[in-house]
């Protein structure tokens, strides 16, 4: 009892909730702005929080991750924009949604999914930060290079109609995530001699570019094909977002399997959103009763993603409190907000600074029913996006898309990328080449390099049976590939 | 606050104008705002400290002095981009000198102290080679003994320059081992105390696991002076006349006039000297450190032609 008041003692003033308020406001903006993410909104806030008190500081920036981590839904759904990697599967169900006149709906879904998964997560690290230190500190670099592999299959169950298409596309995106300087011996692969290539392609600038403007000219196209046709593509929202008892009920399950989803992989390090966000859209694609919807607008794809990319947030401080370790990038930055603040992340917080920590727990639990709250009086606000006739809306999206894609790098090379990749995004749309398994693959390729090459040091003189965790993902991965090997042979040449 | 300030600044501003008018203002430099080239991304350690330094420089130079991040290539693409700018003193850059010594010379890019005028260094990242403290050797003779009976001790590299450094260490001793590659300063903790290498570099992120002994640190690979956590272990300098020191450096693109160095050094060493820089730096338990442009500019030189010549060998 004496804790839970130490807790409401240190969360629960004024200055702290509005700190986290303007946080979860600021951040929800953020995230609706497609190619602002959480990352760079948190990285720039850092700074601005130097005269606050620590919990305050922390609260408040917390609160732009989780808003922004929301907020990137908005432009999901409503314009198939998504700020961040990790919300790139929210679009798939959601965006279809909002042009069947159910934005409205598509959102109140993500808003809900989001904060269950934030505050479930938020419990989760309150009571395993101390246990879950002893389990994550066995993860090691051969156990991640299993959960690696094991994340390519996602490839397959994210592919769509053809299963080469999307292979072909996830090679693509492993082939061009090799550009850059090789971490050991610095040579340079695929850069042409630049100096901006050094690191690679930039991967915001990619989605970007893959996902909102391609998806701008396929549009253009619609319009102007549409107005020669003299009828204008019907976007109206006047339908409730309220969802029926029914549909309630249906949610429940992605919801939950997206929330345990989200919390297992920001537990582990270095995993991160997007991958979170995938598996717990194929996995409850999986588990549904009617699979064929997904990607045509089921409100299902939507919450699996959602609660998963919001779960992510609190559980990667798990490993950031208990052992100094990151699980995401968000927790990195936040790592450098601690810092700041004289807060060292690790094993020692909990007894250095155990007030710190009280507060902490605190704001993050209020954050929850404050992006509720806002999320849902911002609402009407932000459905207006999509009432926006099309010329403005293309200005718009392009607008922002190149803001976004200069302000990852701070230089006009990014808007070039991008643009780029705008061009090959549209041809992958008017082939049908999935896009997704592409960004899979751009994402996972050079972690999975480095992780195999590591392992492959690591286990010279060993054996790959002293890893538990790594022979489980890899059991796991070849069941997964051996049925996608015997559906496609069902299918090739019937069952036999 | 910060409009407060600049306000504040306006005012008085306004005020010297006034005091000066029908004099030949001498030295006017700066007559607008400076811009600081970060090379890194936002909140990381090197730019934690500029920002510290900034918000002096701001008071001493009556100027707005903003920083704009310009990540990519560990510093090397913000450089570039410092030395392509006109030596006004209107764009300097506040970095970690890695970024113009060694990256550039692994990188192959035709980029070195003699293209910039150094202003002067601030800090000392606290770079050196540690273990997990449950690693079955303490301190560095330890670990050589038993690098030496374990042919293909495992060691964890970050990027060219730690693998080069570590090769000639490794020569000297006559020691073989085998290179985990990595990527990044924050992974170097868990890995060690997860048994995935015995022995890693550090650029200074080791120090908040000293205290509960997860982490010791077996060597000092700074070029001169002694770590500020583990002042007593030995150095690789003095034992292999190697090192990787890094220091946090401000830069001006080379041809700086001499009026316009002299007033930035004064209000580097300002800003080193004072209490909101001591702050930052002892929150992230780095040392102050602070060198002139003269002993900077001869101490890189130095380091750079020992990095060449140990690079090309």
């Amino acid at each position: 009892m004496d804790t839970l008041s130490t807790v409401i003692e240190l969360s629960l003033t004024p200055a702290n909730i509005a700190f986290v308020s303007l946080g979860l406001f600021i951040g929800y903006i953020v995230g609706a702005v497609p190619g602002m993410g959480k990352a760079t909104a948190a990285a720039i806030a850092i700074p601005l929080t130097y005269s606050m008190a620590p919990v305050s500081a922390i609260g408040f920036l917390v609160g732009i991750a989780k808003g922004s981590t929301a907020g990137n839904a908005v432009s999901a759904i409503l314009i198939n924009t998504p700020g961040e990697p990790s919300s790139v599967p929210t679009a798939l169900d959601g965006y279809p949604l909002a042009r069947q006149g159910k934005g409205r709906k598509a959102l109140v879904v993500a808003l809900v999914a989001s904060t269950i998964g934030d505050f479930l997560a938020t419990w989760l690290l309150i009571f395993l930060t101390a246990p879950l230190a002893d389990i994550a500190v066995r993860i090691g670099k051969v156990d991640l290079m299993a959960i690696l592999v094991f994340a390519m299959t996602f490839i397959a169950a994210l592919s769509g109609k053809s299963l080469s298409k999307g292979l072909i596309a996830g090679l693509v995106g492993i082939i061009l995530a090799t550009i850059g300087l090789e971490p050991e011996t610095a040579v340079q692969r695929l850069t042409f001699g630049s100096v901006r290539l050094f690191d690679g392609l930039p991967l915001i600038a990619i989605a970007i570019g893959i996902v909102a403007v391609a998806e701008m000219i396929i549009q253009l196209e619609e319009h102007l094909a549409a107005k020669r046709k003299g009828d204008a593509l019907d976007r109206g929202q006047k339908q409730s977002g309220w969802l029926s008892g029914a549909e309630w009920r249906r949610i429940a399950r992605p919801i939950a399997s997206g929330t345990a989803v989200g919390s297992f992989v920001g537990i582990l390090p270095g995993l991160g959103a997007a991958i979170a966000s995938f598996a717990s859209y194929g996995l409850a694609r999986r588990l549904s009763k009617d699979p064929e919807s997904f990607g045509k607008g089921n409100i299902e794809g939507v919450a699996a993603a959602e609660s998963a990319d919001n779960a992510v947030i609190p559980s990667s401080l798990i490993p950031l409190l208990a052992m100094g370790i990151p699980g995401s990038v968000i927790a990195a930055i936040l790592a450098a907000g601690f810092t700041m603040h004289g807060i060292i992340p690790g094993p020692m917080v909990m007894r250095d600074s155990p007030d710190f920590m009280l507060g902490l727990f605190g704001s993050l639990l209020i954050a929850s029913p404050l992006m509720l709250a806002i999320g849902l009086l911002g609402m009407r606000f932000f459905v207006r996006v999509i009432a926006v006739p099309f010329p403005f809306l293309f200005t718009g999206v392009l607008f922002f898309s190149v803001t976004g894609a200069y302000l990852q790098s701070g230089e006009t090379f990014g808007v070039f990328v991008m643009l780029a990749f705008g061009l090959v995004g549209y041809f992958l749309k008017k082939f049908e080449f999935p896009f997704v398994t592409f960004i899979i693959g751009f994402i996972i390729g050079p972690q999975l390099e480095l992780a195999v090459r590591q392992s492959l040091v690591i286990l010279k003189g060993g054996s790959i049976f002293e890893h538990p965790v790594a022979i489980g993902f890899l059991v796991l991965t070849f069941l997964v590939v051996g049925r996608i090997g015997l559906a496609t042979r069902t299918r090739l040449w019937g069952a036999t | 606050m910060q409009i407060l300030r600049n306000l504040l600044v306006l005012v008085a501003g306004a005020f010297a104008m006034t005091g000066l008018t029908g004099q030949p203002a001498l030295a006017d430099y700066p007559e607008k705002s400076i811009t600081v080239i970060v090379p890194t991304k936002a909140g990381g350690g090197v730019d934690t400290q500029a920002r510290a330094l900034v918000a002096v420089m701001e008071e001493e130079l009556g100027q707005p002095v903003k920083i704009v991040n310009k990540p990519g290539a560990g510093g090397t693409v913000g450089l570039q981009q410092l030395m392509a700018m006109k030596p006004d003193g209107y764009t300097i850059s506040m970095n970690a000198s890695v970024s113009f010594l060694q990256n550039p010379i692994t990188q192959g890019l035709d980029m070195g102290v003699d293209d910039f005028a150094v202003i002067g260094t601030t800090g000392a990242f606290q770079t050196a080679l540690v273990a997990s403290g449950n690693a079955p050797f303490e301190g560095w003779d330890e670990f050589v003994a038993y690098a030496k009976a374990n042919p293909g001790t495992k060691w964890y590299s970050l990027g060219k320059a730690t693998v080069v450094v570590m090769q000639a260490i490794a020569k000297a001793e006559g020691i073989e081992m085998d290179i985990v590659p990595g990527q990044g300063g924050a992974t170097v903790a868990p890995t060690l105390i997860a048994g995935d290498a015995d022995v890693s570099f550090s650029g200074g992120i080791h120090a908040k696991f000293l205290p509960s002994g997860e982490l010791q640190v077996l060597l000092s690979t700074l070029a001169s002076g002694q770590l500020m956590a583990t002042p007593d272990v030995p150095n690789s300098q003095e034992l292999y006349g190697v090192s990787l020191a890094n220091n946090m450096t401000v830069l001006a693109p080379k041809g700086l006039a001499a009026d316009v160095l002299a007033k930035l050094e004064a209000a580097v060493e300002k800003a080193a000297m004072s209490d909101r820089y001591a702050e930052t730096m002892d929150k992230i338990q780095y040392p102050v450190t602070y060198m002139n442009s003269a002993d900077s500019t001869s101490q890189y030189l130095a380091d750079e032609a020992g990095f060449k010549a140990l690079f090309t060998n």
